[in-house]
């Protein structure tokens, strides 16, 4: 089965568009829950949180704090696992304990979802034309389903 | 997830949220601002019960990441 999803259009005062491709998903922890799209960013090694989102869903920030390097520069960070929840009625993917990167300090930005632990969970194919992304869950003990 | 909150959000024009976190609950925009934290409370606290959907609208600006 394959999950598909359209992008979000997001209009501007000066007319221009932005065109995301995300995808609705749970984001959960000991302390809170709350549904976000989360962008999906095949640059990204391992999906990406704000300290803040963290903090609300209680997650465990108690780790070594390293250095997280992107197109905006170089940031600390800190490792942690998250709950998070996909799909649609009749298809949906929970992942227990995912892997984030969490950038430490104020800056706030959407929710990432980078390759280790979410693209090497599906085979995920951007359309740009029809916008839309469609996500085929890969099965490690039986190949594709 | 998808969700009625999901549908709504890809509807809705969000031109005048750029920039902004928005909270979505019971179909409609319940909360918006520049915290996460506060926008998060305003909307459990509007709806205690409900598990919000929150969005970041992106920037003017083009994002590169």
């Amino acid at each position: 089965m394959t999950l598909k999803f359209r992008y979000k259009l997001v209009k501007r005062p000066d007319g221009t568009e932005v065109k995301a491709p995300v995808v609705p998903l749970r984001l959960s922890g000991e302390k809170g829950s709350f549904d976000t799209p989360a962008l999906l960013d095949s640059g990204a090694d391992i999906s990406v949180m704000p300290e803040v989102v963290a903090e609300t869903l209680g997650l465990d920030l108690s780790g070594e704090r390293s250095p997280a390097f992107g197109i905006g520069g170089k940031s600390e960070s800190v490792g942690t696992f998250a709950e998070i929840t996909i799909g649609k009625k009749h298809e949906i993917y929970n992942f227990k304990k995912t892997p984030f990167k969490v950038i430490l300090g104020e800056y706030e930005f959407p929710i990432l979802l980078g390759r280790v632990g979410f693209f090497d969970k599906f085979i995920i194919t951007f359309d740009q034309k029809k916008e839309t992304i469609s996500l085929k869950r890969i099965d490690k003990w039986r190949g594709f389903r | 997830m998808e969700s009625e909150n999901y549908n709504y959000f890809m509807k809705v024009n969000l031109e005048d949220y750029i920039g902004k976190w928005l909270a979505i609950s019971n179909k409609k925009i319940v909360a918006s601002g520049d915290s996460f934290k506060d926008v998060y409370a305003e909307a459990k606290k509007a709806y205690p019960f409900e598990r919000p959907f929150l969005t970041k609208v992106p920037e003017k600006d083009t994002m590169i990441l």
